[in-house]
């Protein structure tokens, strides 16, 4: 009986070397595509978070003082910790949508590393926020006070910070993914966590207001992106697999 | 060495006794030593000579401290255990670490406010030390409510055992960032605690740290016994246990 | 004994220190109790619906 044999072939989607079908960074680059194709779309998604991020900055000089040699020195905080709450914002719906219609669970049963499709989501998600964030944080820290020669420190940590908070933020978006309301409970989950971007961040742009050198805090959080860029995808499959079983 | 014990452990009537036979064992000894702690640290230690009397609270203070860590610990190496060799006892022992890890990172932040007071003149200052285990104590809120936000137990189990490795790696890393943050911003540390104590002072601390592991270890096996039972509601083994 | 219980002063921080670690010491093994009795009672309780069910079926 041939037909037996049949069975114990491998998988067509196991076998990429079939003729036509992508390689494994192919595939996530279509991901990648895919991702930022549809937050276009949408474009009110896209503006949020730096709407958000825009409201945040404007509370301190109404709060506080509108006297920019104080603004000055409260910058590094509001800018950071604006930028930590608007990466969070769009967090929530990173899995979301594609949990709830099946498509994630579509990408887990493909046999292609899911693992690769999670980071390039999550790139995605860097591209639309925490790129964004990066250009808007000087305008904001003009607003601010902050002189024109810190720009490239605040763009820079702002830029390097925000890849590790949407790469630990997408495990902490992997694991509530399931969940209806878990606004909250994810940025309790994903603070606590991220504090040291905070910290390193904050201080890099510091330095750079005050016109040191802030490549120390800067290659901090370089390590810091490094280390999340290896463990967090892990994390993030392994509670993605876990939330689809 | 054989792993047979361990492997045993796996099965929860095996745990469920076993936990129920060791709890008098921890229990009884820890008693003794925190009583025993107890007086050494506020009878017999003598009285600081910067910090006067003031100085005792490190005898609840720092045992308490270590527990919040060792639980964390036990929490997220669990987590890990059971999340590689997929073993329900495991998420049964990080799920009955959480709560008395909380408790005593919660009792650190209350005590290390009241140490403050008469040392730094306020409640709350931003040292490292407290505030890595502010950061914990939110990390096991986390912890807690991610667990309770799940209706299906082994999807809850797994997840927050993912959490609880991440956050396993993740806490060393909180806590030098804000040693470093804090360099930065106050210059020489007010208050250490450092210094090399007496005997006197070391020996009923030593005591106190022996007697919290012991007890943290017995509320433990109290809380893996239910945890368990409630687990296994199903199981024959819980009917012949209860009808017995 | 009032010298001990003075604390050099400091009575109004390491008395209340130690009352709450005593409190919290003694809540989580309260704590734990109760959890395990509820535990095993409702554990009982599903025995005894089992065999009245039983019962009802006989």
């Amino acid at each position: 009986m041939p037909e037996v044999g049949a069975w114990s072939a491998p998988l067509p989607a196991a076998a990429p070397e079939r003729a036509g079908a992508p390689s494994a960074l192919g595939v996530a680059r279509l991901m990648l595509e895919r991702d930022l194709r549809l937050a276009f779309r949408k474009a009110s998604q896209l503006i949020q978070p730096l709407a958000f991020f825009v409201i945040v900055t404007t509370l301190f000089p109404l709060a506080v003082t509108p006297s920019l040699a104080e603004l000055r020195r409260i910058a590094p905080g509001v800018v950071w910790a604006a930028a930590l709450l608007s990466s969070l914002l769009a967090l929530e719906f990173l899995f979301r949508d594609d949990a709830q219609d099946g498509t994630l669970e579509q990408f887990a049963l493909s046999g292609r590393a899911l693992t690769g499709l999670l980071v390039a989501k999550t790139a995605a998600h860097w591209l639309l926020t925490g790129l964004p964030l990066a250009l808007m944080a000087p305008v904001a820290g003009a607003a601010l006070g902050v002189p024109e020669a810190a720009m490239p420190g605040i763009l820079a940590s702002v830029a390097l910070g925000t890849v590790t908070l949407s790469l630990i933020g997408a495990v902490g978006a992997a694991l509530t993914m399931g969940l209806r309301r878990s606004g909250a409970l994810l940025s309790l989950l994903t603070l606590p966590l991220v504090i040291p971007v905070l910290i390193f961040g904050a201080r890099a742009t510091q330095l750079a207001i005050k016109g040191e050198s802030y490549s120390a805090p800067l290659m901090l959080l370089a390590a810091l992106a490094v280390l999340a860029t290896t463990l967090a995808p892990l994390a993030a499959t392994a509670a993605v697999r876990i939330n689809l079983e | 060495m054989t792993w047979t014990w361990f492997h045993r452990l796996a099965s929860p009537p095996y745990l469920y006794r076993t936990a129920g036979r060791l709890t008098p064992w921890f229990a009884w000894p820890a008693a003794l030593l925190i009583v025993a702690g107890l007086i050494g640290g506020l009878w017999l230690a003598p009285p600081d000579f910067q910090q006067g009397d003031a100085y005792r609270i490190i005898y609840v203070h720092a045992p308490s401290a270590w527990l919040s860590l060792m639980m964390y610990g036990v929490m997220g190496i669990a987590g890990g255990i059971g999340l590689i060799w997929r073993m329900k006892a495991a998420h049964a022992v990080a799920a009955s670490a959480a709560p008395i890890g909380a408790s005593f990172a919660l009792v650190t932040l209350v005590t290390g406010s009241l140490w403050g007071k008469p040392m730094w003149g306020t409640y709350w200052a931003w040292d490292p030390r407290l505030t890595s285990e502010l950061f914990l104590f939110l990390l096991y809120l986390g912890y807690m409510g991610l667990r309770a936000a799940f209706e299906d137990l082994q999807r809850a189990d797994r997840a927050s055992a993912v959490l609880a490795v991440v956050g396993l790696v993740d806490v060393p890393i909180v806590h030098y960032s804000v040693v470093w943050w804090n360099s930065l911003h106050q210059g020489a540390l007010v208050f250490t605690g450092r210094r090399a104590m007496p005997p006197s002072m070391l020996i009923p601390l030593m005591v106190m740290f022996l007697g919290f592991t012991l007890y943290s270890v017995a509320v433990l096996c109290m809380r893996l016994r239910a945890e368990v039972l409630n687990r296994e509601r199903t199981a024959r083994w819980v009917r012949e246990e209860v009808a017995a | 004994m009032m010298k001990f219980l003075w604390m050099g002063g400091y009575y109004p921080f390491v008395w209340p220190s130690y009352a709450v670690t005593f409190a919290v010491i003694g809540l989580n093994i309260y704590w734990a109790k109760r959890l395990l009795a509820r535990a095993r009672r409702a554990a009982q309780r599903r025995v005894e619906i089992q065999l009245e069910m039983q019962e009802e079926a006989t």
